[in-house]
């Protein structure tokens, strides 16, 4: 008997398979009793989720009123300055907090509010997107995901590449014997 | 005669209005990504600078509050993504509840303590996707808006979110 | 086209849940793919079937399988010439698109033809809801040169380029036939069928966007084009330049010249590059990059495209050495294409390094696999 995969199991127990997918493992759940278990188990871990959002146990309200303050010189000081160095944030925020933020202002607006600005999100996989031939077929991915067309098994494929963004593969369909192109593109 | 408010100070008020309408959603939303008080207030102050000076955006408030929580969930990825998987959790001296003993109270944080570490072993956007999904119930589209990226994906961040959790949660029990 | 409802037709009928598993993951089937027809579509859907498709875990990832068997039928009273399906994928996160062309037909008013789809999609794990796959009917040609459809991947200008083409070289082979009979037509398929065996290939990979922000690889040199000439072409290119660094190329860009007395609105370069020991090769082919180019008789317009190209031959890099480069296909405003005429591409000793046309390969083959009389008949059809 095959199993599902512990992704989907996982998926399941949050009800995050679509109805087609769902009705399948229900099927298999139905007669397999370690699929249930491990479907139980991530039910029971699920349970305990909740807690993760219960708010730490704080004054809240004298926390509140630190942060509006601090996000009012915020604004006032001017436009956010990105560091790396978040002790030096950190000695802004914390500690005494409220003091050095309510009773310093002119000392906070002469050095400058450091807050740090998280750098604009990049692409780590510098290639970007990529048309290319593969074993039989062609390709255009991105990353880990791709979309192939195949040739079909056809023997004698002639490639040929656009270079606005998109590779071809040109053969003759060995069952319709008509003449197919198959090209990827690049998403413009 | 009647009252003319300065531009001004009318945005000044609408500015105020929106962080005490959303500041303490968004500091729970932060908290939980980075698991401790300090660095929860500090990114909770960033996000709400960089929306508001965006300014245009708070006419539509619903929009705005929205868009904030997605300001807020990027802000924290980044950050945990900076410092590595590594966060730290503080038990605060806090005063006591009232309806809760101090043994109580030692418990709940025990156990809050130990579900913050095994949001260690996630990635950021892991984390952030279980926190959203799990914990905010929020749909897996409305995570995937948050987050900026597709259903799918959003899809395969949970999958590997709940698997690596409750293997971390197995692992603590033996 | 006027606006109609689409009709949606879910490809469900011949699915069984059993032929389409393979592996632990079902494809989840009632809404695998969807193809999308217009209510005044020139062609209706007859069946469809999925065949072996399945989804097989790979790791983290999951491979989907679609083989898929569509038969089509020309509802119109006209003889069809070519249709392009664009296939698109919204489950997966890539920035890409596909699509199927057939050229090359000759579907009469009511006859039926068969298409094949074979995709496949590495996606996350989780399959769930929404069509996996959208097929969408982009363009049928018909014999008139009339076009029906949305023409959202410049169907229209790449069916009437073939349709010329495939033109072009039956009315070639059909002289040959009438010149120097049979036996003079099968010696012109063997010397077709002996190009295509020998002409040489690159492999071309594609990136569409710099690995390296802007800063530029030591060894890399600018190369001009050097450029073939048609008498009949009716843009002619100047100069072009490219930046070569070993078998990497990129930045291609080329200056053109409408010599012609209409408007032209899309052009497109064919550039060769040659390797250090002087074989010549197909590299790709350049569009012009503005899709809204609008270049009246006698002035001059720029080709260019920021890709990058990297050539290997059997898995070794191949450097480039020069870099050669001719107008390949032309759009007149008014809809009308020019291509290369045969003696201009024999003249030029081209047709060893370019690939046949749809058209050529498409007799070759048919002479290949049934012999001369088959080819015989076919050519008398046209």
């Amino acid at each position: 008997m095959k199993h599902p995969s512990q992704a989907t199991l996982a998926l399941h127990a949050g009800g995050d398979l679509g109805p087609f997918a769902r009705w399948r493992i229900d099927r298999h759940l139905a007669d397999c009793d370690q699929c249930r278990e491990e479907v139980a188990a991530f039910g029971d871990v699920r349970e305990t989720m909740p807690e993760l959002g219960e708010m730490p146990e704080v004054a809240w309200s004298r926390l509140a009123a630190e942060m509006q303050a601090n996000i009012r010189l915020g604004l006032e000081a001017g436009e956010c300055v990105r560091t790396g160095e978040a002790p030096l944030r950190r000695s802004l925020f914390t500690g005494v907090r409220a003091a050095v933020a309510l009773a310093s202002v002119a000392a906070l607006l002469v050095t400058g509010l450091m807050i740090e600005r998280p750098m604009p999100r990049t692409n780590l996989r510098n290639e970007g997107i990529v048309v290319q031939t593969i074993p039989n077929g062609i390709q255009v991915r991105e990353g880990g995901q791709a979309l192939q067309l195949m040739n079909a098994g056809a023997q004698h494929v002639t490639y040929s590449v656009g270079a606005q963004g998109s590779m071809r593969a040109r053969f003759v369909d060995q069952e319709t014997g008509n003449v197919t192109f198959n090209t990827v593109y690049v998403e413009e | 005669m009647s009252e003319v408010t300065e531009p001004g100070l009318e945005l000044l008020e609408r500015q105020n209005r929106f962080v005490s309408e959303n500041i303490r959603r968004i500091f729970a939303q932060i908290y939980r990504m980075v698991g401790n008080v300090a660095d929860a207030q500090d990114l909770t102050q960033e996000a709400f600078i960089k929306a508001i000076q965006r300014q245009d955006q708070l006419k539509d408030e619903q929009k705005a509050a929205h868009w904030l929580s997605r300001i807020a969930t990027n802000t924290a990825i980044d950050f945990v993504r900076r410092n590595g998987r590594a966060t730290f959790v503080e038990i605060e001296d806090a005063p006591e509840g009232h309806f809760e003993t101090p043994e109580q109270i030692l418990l709940r944080s025990e156990q809050r303590s130990y579900l913050q570490e095994g949001l260690r072993v996630l990635s950021a956007r892991e984390r952030a996707a279980l926190l959203l999904r799990d914990v905010e119930g929020l749909p897996a589209e409305e995570v995937a808006k948050r987050m900026g990226c597709s259903k799918a994906t959003v899809r395969s961040h949970i999958a590997n979110a709940r698997t690596k959790f409750r293997r971390y949660i197995e692992k603590r029990k033996r | 086209m006027s606006r109609n409802s689409v009709r949606r037709f879910s490809i469900l009928g011949c699915l069984s849940v059993a032929c389409l598993l393979a592996q632990d993951l079902p494809l989840d089937s009632p809404n695998a793919v969807k193809f999308n027809l217009k209510a005044d579509s020139p062609v209706a859907l007859l069946s469809a079937s999925m065949g072996e498709s399945r989804a097989t875990p790979r790791g983290a990832a999951l491979v989907l399988d679609l083989h898929m068997a569509l038969s089509l039928r020309n509802t119109t009273p006209n003889r069809i010439r070519g249709v392009v399906l664009r296939v698109v994928s919204q489950e997966v996160a890539v920035g890409g698109k596909a699509s199927v062309s057939v050229p090359s037909l000759n579907v009469g008013p009511g006859e039926a033809f068969p298409i094949r789809i074979d995709l496949q999609l590495m996606r996350p794990t989780q399959v769930a809801g929404g069509p996996l796959v959208e097929v969408d009917l982009d363009g049928v040609l018909f014999q008139d040169f009339s076009f029906y459809g949305p023409d959202r991947l410049n169907s229209q200008r790449a069916l009437t380029a073939w349709e010329m083409e495939a033109q072009r070289d039956r009315e070639h082979f059909k002289h040959v036939l009438a010149q120097l009979g049979p036996e003079g037509l099968r010696q012109e398929m063997l010397g077709s069928l002996a190009r295509q065996a020998e002409r040489p290939q690159l492999d071309v990979r594609l990136v569409r966007r710099r690995a390296v922000s802007g800063v530029a690889v030591s060894s890399e040199h600018t190369a001009q084009f050097a450029f073939l000439k048609f008498p009949d072409s009716p843009v002619e290119p100047l100069e072009g330049w490219a930046e070569l660094a070993g078998n990497e190329a990129h930045a291609p860009r080329i200056e053109v010249r409408n010599n012609s007395a209409k408007t032209v609105k899309y052009v497109e370069v064919a550039w060769l590059v040659s390797d250090q020991k002087g074989q010549q090769y197909v590299a790709a082919s350049l569009p012009a990059s503005n899709p809204g180019l609008y270049l009246p008789p006698g002035k001059t317009a720029r080709v260019l495209q920021d890709s990058e190209l990297h050539f290997t031959r059997n898995g070794e890099p191949v450097n480039i050495r020069q870099m050669a480069g001719f107008v390949s296909q032309v759009e007149f405003a008014d809809g009308k294409v020019w291509v290369p005429n045969r003696q201009s591409l024999e003249s030029a000793a081209l047709l060893r390094v370019l690939a046949p046309s749809a058209e050529e390969q498409r007799l070759a083959d048919l002479y290949r696999k049934k012999g001369l009389q088959p080819l015989v008949d076919e050519l008398k059809k046209f």
